[in-house]
């Protein structure tokens, strides 16, 4: 997205809280992107994504009549909130999480000097092998690395046990570590 | 975090990832209109205020002549079907004309939502419709009143409003189609919270009426499409508890408002006096729970009635503005389907449901009465307000409605009237 100042956002903003289509559409021409990298996360079928792309715009635009714009930032974190939402609420359509076991199967774990994997990879090979991974596990990655939820957060919205999200998020690292790994050999 | 896991958020975190096609227009068609309404309306209400809204286009179409005034008028009425279509949520609310009804101001925001620009004149307003038309009054020419109106506004016998602005013809053309985009638009919006058979249900009566002014002792038949009427005693109070002490027995009932719709003729048989008659469709639903806590059922009962009004019409007093009048009549319905989803509750759970047929051989018979008030748009249109009260007899059947439990209703009707030749 370009960048646009505290105050273009401001006046997008309350454009958009007024009615006003060309700054709604502005804003989703902005911040398209944005939400879009969120949900791509999230859900790995396309028409998910433009199901969830769409439903955060429409909640947003809805609703931006009652949004106290506090700038640029503020904008940006409350659209994310908004996509992981909506992003969440299909990939509960399709996955039972009260059916994830939490017995982390013995992935082991790869050792320090892998760490640096991530930087040799692009982003869209990264989202890619995100996606890969099994829906129950690749949420609770997302809304551990990437929202900054804990375990016990994680539980609540999920509506599993804090023991279920450890595990699963373990195992999600572990599985994305090796599919890094392949990837990075493969390539190689 | 490990130092792992902040290499993948800062990777991934502000990465950007379009859709994989292009979503605005998709986003476009579900957003609420330009001007947030404040009425949320209820489902089964917007389909049938869209109905009557296609009914009232084909009967303007086939049956109005006069072009200019048709174009001007139908703005109105579409507003006004678009105003009860769209389900929004919260909005400002502009002046109103003095019928303190809920209609005016949602006829009002419906005004305002069309304009394209937000400062839109109130429903008064649309006093610019009698303007271009000079050669006929919209009026009954009354004894003391003015006669053949002619386009100097100024010329009125008793004290009018002229703070209207002008609206131009353009500005209404592009209100109908944007209307009609908005229209179509709400009905892809769901209001998740909205159910059906709940609270307060309100109309928009659209109808004709046969005031003309070459029509001083041959009446002109009229058109009018009436909506649900707005019954003003409390549904939400409609519950009936009876405990008895033996055995905690009870049966409760609760009778939601009715809608109703439908199409009016009106004969104006002389300057007072008019006749009409029509007929109209009614849906009655009820909740109805009977027996003790551990052994009831539970009865939700739906039923559909055509009924066939037949009125007379006195005008007590007419200006070329406003129009008092009282009607009187009777009513018979007939229901002609009905049904019931029935569940047993045994021992405190739902052992079954069924549904069956309702079936109400007797005819419902009812009168009523009613003073309205009309304030006149022009030539062609006309909004009124009308309060009223009916007696529905006991149908002699033992099928539970609202009209046995609340024989007496007091009514308010508010719509809009359109008039032919």
């Amino acid at each position: 997205m370009r960048d646009i100042s505290d105050e273009e956002a401001r006046k997008l903003t309350e454009g958009a809280a007024r009615g006003n289509r060309a700054s709604m559409q502005e804003l989703y021409g902005l911040f398209g992107g944005l939400v879009g990298g969120v949900c791509h996360r999230y859900l790995s079928d396309p028409d998910d994504v433009c199901d969830a792309v769409q439903n955060t715009f429409v909640a947003v635009l809805s609703s931006i009549s009652r949004f106290e714009f506090n700038g640029l930032a503020s904008l940006k974190s409350w659209l994310r909130r908004i996509a992981v939402n909506e992003s969440l609420k299909i990939v509960s359509q399709h996955t039972r999480f009260e059916q994830l076991d939490d017995n982390p199967q013995a992935e082991t774990l790869a050792d320090e000097h892998h760490d640096n994997d991530i930087d040799n990879i692009d982003p869209e090979t990264l989202l890619a092998l995100i996606n890969r991974l099994p829906e129950g596990c690749r949420t609770v990655l997302n809304l551990y690395v990437f929202e900054g939820k804990s375990h016990r957060e994680i539980a609540k919205i999920l509506n599993i046990s804090e023991g279920t999200s450890a595990s699963q998020y373990l195992r999600a690292k572990a599985r994305l570590r090796a599919l890094i790994l392949e990837h990075l050999n493969q390539s190689a | 975090m490990d130092k792992w896991e902040e290499h993948l958020k800062q990777k991934l975190t502000d990465f950007e990832a379009a859709p994989p096609r292009d979503v605005w227009s998709d986003i476009e068609k579900r957003l609420p209109s330009a001007k947030p309404q404040r009425r949320v309306i209820s489902p089964i209400w917007r389909y049938s205020a869209a109905a009557v809204l296609a009914l009232i286009v084909a009967v303007c179409a086939t049956l109005l002549f006069d072009q200019q005034p048709i174009e001007q008028a139908l703005s109105p009425d579409i507003s006004v079907a678009e105003a009860t279509t769209a389900a929004q949520t919260s909005a400002e609310a502009p002046a109103t004309v003095s019928p303190a009804t809920d209609t005016a101001p949602v006829i009002a925001q419906a005004h305002s939502a069309t304009a394209s620009e937000p400062a839109t004149p109130p429903v008064v307003a649309a006093k610019t419709f009698s303007a271009p038309i000079a050669e006929t009054s919209s009026n009954q020419p009354m004894p003391d009143s003015v006669s053949g109106q002619s386009t100097s506004e100024n010329a009125t016998t008793s004290g009018e409003q002229t703070n209207a602005a002008e609206i131009s013809e353009s500005t209404f053309r592009s209100n109908i189609k944007s209307v009609e985009e908005t229209a179509n638009a709400n009905d892809d919006y769901a209001l998740p919270e909205i159910k059906s058979g709940n609270g307060g249900r309100f109309s928009a009566r659209v109808y004709a009426s046969g005031l003309s002014a070459t029509s001083s002792s041959t009446g002109h038949p009229s058109v009018y499409l009436a909506n649900a009427p707005l019954q003003n005693y409390s549904t939400t109070t409609g519950l009936q508890q009876i405990m008895t002490q033996q055995q905690n027995h009870y049966s409760k009932e609760e009778h939601h408002q009715p809608i109703t719709t439908g199409v009016m003729v009106r004969y104006n048989l002389s300057q007072r006096f008019a006749v009409e008659t029509g007929l109209n469709y009614s849906y009655l639903s009820s909740d109805i729970s009977e027996g003790s806590d551990a052994y009831n059922t539970q009865r939700h009962q739906h039923l559909h009635y055509l009924g066939l009004p037949v009125n007379g019409v006195v005008t007590v007093w007419e200006n070329r503005r406003f129009q008092v009048y009282g009607t009187a009549g009777a009513m018979i319905q007939k229901c002609v389907s009905g049904n019931a989803d029935v569940e047993y509750v045994v021992n405190g759970k739902v052992q079954s449901k069924e549904r069956e047929d309702v079936d109400v051989k007797n005819i419902q018979a009812s009168l009523n009465a009613a003073i309205g008030a009309q304030v006149k748009l022009g030539h062609k249109v006309g909004i009124y307000v009308e309060p009223g009260i009916g007696y529905y007899f006991d149908d002699n059947t033992n099928v539970r409605t609202i009209y046995k439990e609340h024989p007496v209703t007091f009514n308010l009707n508010v719509g809009l009237r359109l008039n032919f030749e």
